[in-house]
């Protein structure tokens, strides 16, 4: 083993909140080696990100470190009793840090070039044009196209892979011996995803980098890391080399993570693009709909209109899609961010006008309809969305954000929709303590559970599912997914499931449509 | 010692002149005066709106008579007034009279002045269509009257008469050319920002007794607390119009005068007289009775002012009113004059007739709503429940026009022509009877004023008009308007005029 | 030239917009009760003479106005004058409306420019001071300010202030030219009274954007609190405010009635309330379009200052909307 960078000991991280202690990381120890990639998993909640920030004293305000000890390599000082001043002497040259949505790790008022030229100047004098040099150079060695062109853009005018590329070249900027990467990939579309994998580690090996790989993705680690170290509830519960934990886990808990996931065959590179365009068939307009249909979409497009300073534009997102629904079936249509597979589910809910096309919900027209005469006609069309917490009232009670479309309808008198409400939170595995809470109060999953219940309360016939378990850890992520396929069975609704996650779709689906750019294909029944 | 006595001599000498000096030198290089009002004058132009009044005041202008401040008419810019016939009147113009410009003051430039008030002035056109003029000699004018008119020396003292040159201004109005402006006032219009400031600076060539400030500077500063404070500051040393809640204040500084002179004018309840409850007398005595003025005066105007008995007791000239009508604070009365109208209370409450209960609107505006409020309490006492609606002059004007109102309050001014201003508020088409009173007597007795010629007579008989309409009671006095102004004591030889935009500057005001 | 049409646009639009508003404002305040020509014969404190003479002088007077015609007409006329940059003549004064807006024009200017000034230093530092403090005794202390400065009535404060600066220890000129000397305590009294809401504003904006990722990416690189508060946190959280900053400058150049009557200010605040008491038509109408005039122009100014400040507007043109 080479030496270590950075060491670890019997770190605890505390929040106080309203005046109570509450622990976030008891006795952590372990140890970062120079050019070793180590992964942190654990689901959320379990601490590691909170590890992570403090491994750069970046622990926002009600956090203290507690107990333990942080040092670095050459330098005497325990970081775990750091002040800011101290702190600042390390970071960005000793050590680095990365984070989940590229994007918004960038300032969006700032230009890139800015940004890294303000990082430059941190720790030494830089004059423009050398700094415009080597951030070219940098952004070079990072794969980047027409890195001019970058340097001049604002991180919106860039896709996320970009910026996360940009992200790791600014965060490696003053040469830090470690980075600590928090879920670098998870924003991210799944063929970009391999790209930065593949990036940091090389750079590991060209820099000599000691990386720190938070995830919640069993896969990404195993893929990337040459140790693994595991977390929950702010224990680590279990470390070693990736070969020996990922194969031959000792603890309970790590072995539960790895039967969670929907698809054994990890890292087999499964997404949508590794079916080839080929094997696809265009769904066609004026299709021959079944009888049974439930949800009919006849040669739908959706026009986006850009508003310019004078005239306006109209982007084509979705053209002449046409596919059918039967009833009690589940259709999954996946696609990469940006092929039109959300605008598809809004235009469904009504919440986008159609451009084009019709769409029948049981043989009558719903494109179109406005307002309440829309609302009572798709009453019982129902929708789950992926940020399950933003799409819950954060004033109300879980019971009364249950309860709301039944209050909306009319249905019932108030004690039988309390009854009802409680039903089904039962249903969906919710303890009746929690319809009293806000859902502030609650975790994301049970977020997404409260969800499922709001959407099932008025007995939908078909439910309209915009990745509902992507922003979810794996563990979670089956719950739900088994969660709606029981509930299916049993209330016998139809399911449009949109995902960009094959497994997910493969696991649930009955048939699978393909959007990309904008068009919609079937995947053949023998795919 | 002879040689001694010359020393003497020369020495004394010395000392009474170094001390004429001084003494010679001390007034008329007195320091400049500032006054803050809230308003200056509108235009520069006497005919303009707003304007003639304050230019009075400011002594910029002049009319041939003028009100002093004992409420005497005397000659201004005339020399003389004398009656030819009773309707026919001579005026001879003070000689040697100049416009600022050097133009003389003749029959003609004041013929011309007075025709160019009566084209473009329209406030002045109730007065000056009762008179008109003609030229008799280059400093003589006639004044005549279609019907014998005793107030013609009223009428010509009135502010808007204002004699300026008219050559000067031009055929039509001229509001604010500086160089037209061409008056014959004691201080002329150095500068002038409407709204704003205007400096004044002292005519050289005045034919009176020449003014010992040489220079004013006149301040429009429009929130009475404001003016107050910058009178405490001591950049300012005039000012006018202060409001009672801002000069209890100033009372107590020991270097401020507070100058409480009640004006001429009274605030009177005007009562629609077409309500059925205000058709009876009794109850209008009633209410009359039952208001307590001295405890308005001293809870609603902090007792800078005092109590007004009949409309007319606030006109200097008239004191006699001043024992005629509401000359004290009567409950019992007003209680069983009430009683005897069968308007009648039940344990405490509302009085009533015939199941209607005595209740109506008072609709106050401007700084009146806190006696609105003291009245209300009054009456309150007796059984009379009066709403206070303290609303925008024009909703009360619109609301008197449609007819659909109950009480109102108002305070015109009672200084003038006796008889024209009684008839204003009391004859059945005077422009102030709003509650449109109309009576048989009272009627007559205008008839028989408007016939009298004999002064004495006709002074009798307003005296038993006054007597006649307060017994009726169409409408409730109740104290003229507070007015105050506050100076800094280093201000001398200011001079309290009962119409206070009247005179503020005089010839002897200077500050020490 | 997409600026130019730009312009051109939003000219249009500014002028249906004006025009509306004129129409509107034009019989609002002929519907009011209460008729100027008894404002202007009322000053005079006389009621003599006969109801006959008083209704000849009131119809005289009406002519004089040009009120004697429809409102139709009357509001044609009105036009026609408005086409040559002419609002009409005040009924009070008789001089233009356009020369008497700007007369007054200059010290609202002063004072609102100045307000706004002392408004937005006052809500920036004790904002960013807020924020950095959050829920510790100086947050908690100017929360407390914040209540208090917008508790206090405005002709209280200024009241007091004026006893301290003008009387106690007088270093303020209550007389005289539109001037510093004369401008910084009614400014300094009006800024301080409209900072609070900014104030929490900038605090809860800047609280939002120092949990947001690309601040903790910034310390991450070792920027320090300056830079990160001051250039980052500060530009990003002020964007959203800044249309507030727009709307408060158009509240502070309708003019402040109370600040400048107690400080002796000819403003057009005043003269909109006098002109409202005398029902100087041509003057309420002037000032309601000067008014509605310097809205528009902020509000373009907002817009192109988000489109100067955001990229992301810059590039998608958003400011037409």
């Amino acid at each position: 083993m080479t030496q270590p960078v950075l060491t670890i000991r019997k770190l605890s991280i505390e929040y106080k909140v309203s005046g109570k202690k509450i622990s976030a990381v008891r006795e952590a120890s372990f140890d970062l080696c120079k050019g070793q990639t180590t992964a942190l998993i654990g689901e959320s909640g379990s601490g590691k990100t909170t590890l992570g920030r403090a491994l750069l004293g970046l622990l926002d305000g009600a956090g203290i470190i507690s107990g333990g000890s942080i040092r670095f390599a050459g330098k005497s000082e325990n970081y775990a009793k750091a002040d800011e001043k101290l702190w600042r002497k390390i970071r960005g040259r000793e050590i680095s840090l990365i984070l989940q949505d590229p994007q918004l790790t960038l300032n969006p008022l700032m230009k890139i070039f800015d940004q890294m030229l303000e990082t430059m100047r941190l720790f030494s004098q830089v004059s423009r044009r050398k700094a415009w040099h080597r951030a070219l150079a940098l952004l070079e060695t990072m794969k980047l196209e027409q890195p001019q062109k970058v340097l001049q853009s604002y991180p919106f005018q860039l896709s996320g892979g970009m910026c996360q590329r940009v992200v790791i070249a600014i965060s490696l900027i003053n040469k830090p011996k470690i980075l600590i990467a928090d879920e670098p990939t998870t924003a991210l579309d799944a063929e970009i995803q391999s790209g930065i994998l593949e990036e940091l580690n090389s750079l590991r090996k060209q820099q000599n980098l000691s990386l720190l790989l938070i995830t919640h993705d069993i896969d990404v680690a195993a893929k990337a890391a040459d140790r693994v170290i595991v977390m929950k509830s702010g224990k680590i519960l279990e470390k070693g080399s990736t070969q020996k934990v990922i194969h031959h886990p000792d603890h309970p808990y790590t072995k539960s993570l790895l039967d969670c996931r929907p698809c054994n065959c990890w890292g087999c590179g499964f997404d949508e693009l590794s079916i080839s365009t080929s094997r696809l068939i265009p769904s066609k307009a004026y299709h021959e709909s079944p009888d049974d249909c439930l949800l009919d979409v006849d040669g739908l497009s959706y026009d986006y209109q850009v508003k310019g300073f004078v005239d306006t534009r109209s982007v084509s997102v979705l053209n002449e899609v046409s596919f059918y629904i039967r009833s009690g079936e589940v259709v999954g249509i996946i696609g990469s961010s940006g092929s039109g597979k959300s605008t598809l589910a809004r235009c469904l809910l009504g919440l986008l006008r159609v451009s084009k096309g019709r769409i029948l919900f049981k043989q009558s027209r719903i494109s179109g309809l406005k307002g309440r005469a829309f609302r009572s006609e798709c009453r019982l069309i129902q929708p789950i969305f992926q940020q399950a917490r933003g799409a819950l009232n954060p004033g109300r009670s879980i019971r009364n954000i249950i309860r709301e479309p039944l209050d909306y309808h009319g249905i019932n008198c108030k004690k039988d929709r309390n009854r009802r409400v409680a039903h089904l939170a039962r249903q969906v595995g919710l303890d009746s303590e929690i319809l009293d809470r806000r859902p502030s109060q609650i975790s994301t999953g049970q977020c997404q559970r409260v969800a499922i219940a709001r959407a099932l309360v008025i007995e939908p016939e078909l439910l309209i599912c915009d990745e509902p378990t992507s922003a979810l850890d794996l563990s979670i992520q089956a719950q739900i997914l088994n969660l709606l396929l029981s509930l299916k069975s049993k209330l016998g609704f139809g399911m449009l499931f949109i995902s960009h996650d094959l497994e997910v779709v493969k696991a649930i689906c009955d048939r699978i449509l393909v959007t990309r750019n904008g068009r919609l294909y079937e995947v053949p029944s023998n795919g | 010692m002879k040689h001694f006595n010359y020393l003497a001599a020369i020495l004394i000498l010395a000392c009474g002149i170094f001390l004429a000096d001084n003494v010679m030198a001390a007034k008329p290089s007195s320091k400049p005066l500032v006054v803050a009002s809230p308003m200056l004058t509108h235009t520069l132009d006497p005919a303009g709106f707003e304007s003639a009044s304050f230019m009075r005041g400011m002594g910029l202008a002049e009319g041939l008579m003028r009100i002093t401040k004992e409420g005497k008419i005397v000659p201004e810019l005339a020399e003389s007034l004398t009656r030819i016939s009773p309707t026919r009147w001579e005026i001879k113009i003070r000689p040697h009279v100049r416009f600022w410009s050097g133009k003389a003051v003749d029959a003609k430039a004041v013929y011309n002045s007075l025709e160019r008030t009566r084209a473009l002035n329209t406030h002045a056109t109730p007065i000056i269509q009762k008179l008109s003029f003609r030229i008799k000699d280059k400093m003589s004018l006639i004044v005549e009257t279609e019907v014998p008119n005793p107030a013609v020396p009223f009428l010509l003292a009135y502010f808007d008469l204002v004699i300026h040159n008219a050559e000067s201004y031009g055929p039509e109005l001229n509001l604010f050319d500086m160089k037209a402006m061409d008056l014959t006032g004691m201080f002329k219009m150095k500068e002038f920002k409407a709204n704003e400031t205007a400096t004044l600076e002292a005519n050289p060539d005045y034919w009176g007794e020449k003014p010992l400030t040489r220079k004013i500077t006149w301040i429009e500063i429009a929130d009475s607390q404001a003016r107050a404070m910058a009178l405490q500051s001591g950049q300012v040393d005039i000012a006018t119009k202060i409001s009672p809640e801002s000069a209890i204040g100033l009372e107590r500084l020991p270097h401020i005068r507070l100058i409480k002179r009640p004006p001429a004018n009274t605030r009177t309840i005007y009562l629609n007289l077409k309500q059925p409850y205000f058709k009876e007398q009794k109850v209008r005595q009633a209410l009359a009775w039952a208001v307590d003025r001295q405890a308005v005066v001293d809870l609603a105007c902090e007792g800078l002012t005092r109590p007004a008995t009949t409309w007319l007791s606030s006109n200097p000239a008239y004191p006699e009113t001043q024992s005629h009508g509401y000359t004290h604070y009567d409950p019992r009365k007003a209680s069983s004059l009430l009683d005897e109208a069968g308007w009648l209370q039940k344990s405490g409450g509302v009085r009533s007739k015939n199941g209607i209960p005595l209740r109506f609107t008072l609709m106050s505006w401007g700084s009146a709503k806190p006696v609105a409020e003291v009245l209300q309490s009054q009456w309150r006492k007796i059984g009379i429940d009066a709403r206070v609606l303290h609303v925008d002059y024009g909703i009360i004007s619109a609301k008197r026009k449609k007819g659909d109102w109950d009480a109102s309050m108002e305070a015109w001014s009672t200084f003038g022509d006796a008889a024209a201003l009684l008839a204003g508020q009391f004859s059945p088409n005077g422009p102030g009877n709003y509650g449109g009173y109309n009576n048989v007597e009272t009627n007559r007795l205008f008839e028989q004023l408007s016939q009298e010629q004999d002064l004495q007579k006709r002074r009798e008989l307003i005296l038993r008009l006054d007597r006649q309409i307060i017994e009726q009671t169409p409408t409730i006095p109740l104290h003229p308007r507070p007015y105050l102004t506050a100076i800094n004591r280093k201000v001398v030889g200011f001079e309290p005029h009962f119409r206070q935009f009247d005179r503020i500057i005089t010839p002897g005001l200077y500050k020490k | 030239m997409i600026v130019l049409k730009l312009l051109i646009y939003r000219l249009i639009r500014a002028m249906v917009l004006l025009w509306i508003v004129s129409l509107m404002i034009f019989t609002l305040i002929r519907l009011a009760p209460g008729d100027p020509v008894d404002y202007i014969l009322g000053a005079n404190d006389l009621a003599i003479g006969d109801t006959g003479t008083i209704e000849l002088q009131k119809k005289q007077v009406r002519k004089n106005l040009g009120l004697d015609v429809t409102a139709t007409q009357q509001y044609l006329n009105w036009i026609k004058r408005l086409a040559l940059f002419d609002l009409g003549n005040s009924y009070r004064s008789g001089k233009s409306i356009v020369s008497e807006l700007a007369d007054r024009l200059p010290a609202t200017l002063y004072l609102a420019g100045a307000a706004f000034l002392v408004q937005v230093s006052i809500a920036l530092g004790f904002g960013i001071i807020a924020s950095l403090n959050e829920d510790r005794w100086a947050d908690h202390l100017i929360r407390l300010i914040g209540v208090l400065f917008v508790a206090l009535p405005s002709f209280l404060l200024g009241l007091i202030l004026l006893e301290i600066f003008a009387i106690r220890y007088p270093v303020y000129d209550m007389i005289g030219q539109v001037s510093f000397k004369r401008m910084w305590l009614p400014a300094l009294t009006l800024g301080v009274l409209t900072s609070p809401p900014v104030m929490r504003l900038i605090r809860v904006n800047l609280i939002r954007e120092y949990s947001r990722q690309y601040i903790v990416f910034g310390r991450s690189k070792g920027l320090g609190k300056k830079r990160l508060v001051g250039i980052h946190a500060l530009g990003n959280g002020l964007l959203p405010i800044l249309s507030v900053f727009g709307v408060n400058l158009a509240g502070l150049f309708s003019g402040s009635v109370i600040i400048e009557s107690i400080f002796v200010l000819p403003g057009i605040g005043r003269y909109a309330v006098e002109s409202i008491f005398a029902r100087d038509y041509p003057a309420i109408t002037g000032y309601v379009l000067l008014i509605t005039f310097i809205v528009i122009l902020l509000n373009l100014f907002v817009g192109l200052s988000y489109a100067f400040i955001d990229p992301r507007v810059r590039n998608t043109g958003y400011i037409t909307k």
